[in-house]
């Protein structure tokens, strides 16, 4: 724990291909960067497309991300072999010692992927509103164990038929009372409840040194 | 049959050639996405094809440094002895991309082997291996599968054969993905270029003990001394330095690529 603690937070976010992750980690760099130094990871079934995203939307510098290829298995990369990554976050650490947080961005995946503790030390999940109302109550360990659940595309919700009250609710019940945000990461200030979340976590952190 | 062949202290080495040792290998295709990419690998037959040059090339120099490397450990070789090694291995690799990936493949495999317990009969490396190179550091695969070998208690033998045979797999397994293929036809592929990778592995061993034919392998106490030093070196030169320009060639062009799914 002591060795631990004196590297940034790492923290891992998952969810299914085109749920929003890239735009939280977009997000999440524009709201935390002033005060928290960042440096990311992303893995992408389609390599460097998100590091180039947020290269591009120019909310960290180029020099601050890697990008990590998982050979068709963006589980694998994230849970079963995690070599590749921690290579990476820890080569981006060691180039960036003031990094207070490490964001790693897992490629999309389905319901059942997780990230290993030994590569995160929290994790969040990322489900959307058009996936359907019935995501939160189909569990999986994503769903059920990551330390934030993020449910994005409110603004959705009429179009689909998505009944947010039902998301939340199953939410509450398949996760015994970790915490759920709902988001509209389309919005500028749309990250600003899981900017909070991870810099509370951050500071914890930081205390824990 | 493979028990009373492997005998007592063999599963570490089992482990080490479990295709779901998690040392980052399921995410490189060696050139395979390149060749895919560009027309050249369609199906089954082709994918045996490159396997079977890739062995013969790039394969044999890599089970020949496996074996380098291995000798190094055994005898206890110290930090200049490693640097020659990892000399070598960068003299045989023109294409900046394969040095690469070779560099991150051998961190990734150190990383992970560093922490299995040391084999019954196995030999700690000295001067730990992993802190090679410059620039982007770490050993070359062939070093780090050479080290982990003598540490589990492996033999030269075995540090070629999972050289090759894990290169041969690498590019099989990839092809799975890439081409969509039969999983057992994949599985059936791997195993019939057994004869193959049995040659590739004995010849890599071959070689580099005839040019270490002086050097008294395991003598760690006489590894400082000039002539067996000089033996080791000799022995390091001697590994096999066969080129393969298109697999070169795929590597650079696979990393200039803006859509790859494999990182090699």
């Amino acid at each position: 724990m002591a060795a631990a603690a004196r590297r940034p937070l790492r923290v891992g976010i998952g969810g299914p291909v085109g749920s929003g992750k890239t735009a939280l980690v977009a997000g999440l760099c524009r709201l935390l960067g002033g005060d928290l130094p960042l440096v990311v990871v992303t893995n992408d079934i389609f390599t460097t497309e998100d590091a180039d995203f947020l290269r591009r939307a120019g909310v960290l510098s180029p020099e601050r991300i890697a990008a990590v290829q998982t050979g068709c298995c963006p589980h694998t990369a994230i849970r079963d072999d995690i070599v590749a990554n921690l290579d990476a976050v820890e080569r981006l650490e060691a180039d960036h010692p003031d990094a207070a947080v490490s964001l790693l961005e897992s490629g999309g995946d389905n319901l059942t992927a997780i990230f290993s503790r030994a590569l995160v030390d929290v994790q969040i999940f990322v489900v959307d509103v058009a996936g359907g109302d019935k995501v939160p109550r189909k569990g999986g360990p994503g769903v059920t164990h990551a330390d934030l659940l993020v449910v994005n595309k409110t603004d959705l919700a009429p179009l689909v038929g998505a009944d947010l009250g039902v998301m939340a609710a199953d939410a509450a019940d398949r996760r015994q009372g970790r915490p759920v945000l709902f988001t509209n990461l389309r919005r500028p200030d749309g990250a600003v409840e899981v900017a909070a979340w991870v810099g509370a976590q951050a500071a914890a952190w930081a205390d824990a040194r | 049959m493979l028990a009373a062949r492997l005998g007592p202290g063999a599963v570490g080495l089992l482990v080490l050639a479990d295709g779901r040792f998690p040392a980052g290998t399921y995410a490189h295709s060696l050139g395979l996405e390149e060749a895919v990419a560009q027309g050249r690998v369609r199906e089954l037959a082709d994918v045996t094809a490159f396997a079977t040059g890739l062995l013969h090339t790039t394969g044999r120099v890599g089970a020949g440094l496996a074996v380098a490397a291995w000798r190094l450990a055994m005898a206890g070789a110290d930090g200049p002895l490693w640097r020659l090694l990892d000399v070598e291995c960068d003299a045989r690799m023109p294409s900046p991309a394969q040095r690469l990936t070779s560099r991150r493949l051998g961190r990734q495999l150190w990383r992970t082997a560093a922490r299995l317990p040391l084999g019954t009969t196995g030999r700690a490396t000295v001067a730990p291996p992993d802190r090679l190179g410059a620039g982007d550091a770490g050993p070359h695969q062939p070093v780090a599968l050479g080290a982990v070998c003598a540490r589990l208690g492996g033999s030269d033998l075995d540090a070629a054969l999972l050289a090759a045979l894990g290169a041969a797999s690498v590019v099989v397994h990839a092809a799975v993905r890439l081409l969509a293929l039969d999983p057992a036809d994949a599985a059936a592929a791997v195993a019939g270029l057994g004869p193959q990778i049995d040659r590739v592995a004995a010849e890599a061993v071959a070689t580099v003990a005839a040019a270490a034919a002086r050097v008294p392998a395991g003598d760690a106490s006489a590894v400082r001394a000039p002539g067996v030093a000089a033996g080791l070196a000799a022995a390091l030169a001697a590994a096999p330095a066969g080129g393969a320009p298109l697999l070169e060639h795929y590597a650079e062009v696979h990393a200039r690529r803006e859509w790859t799914l494999f990182a090699s």
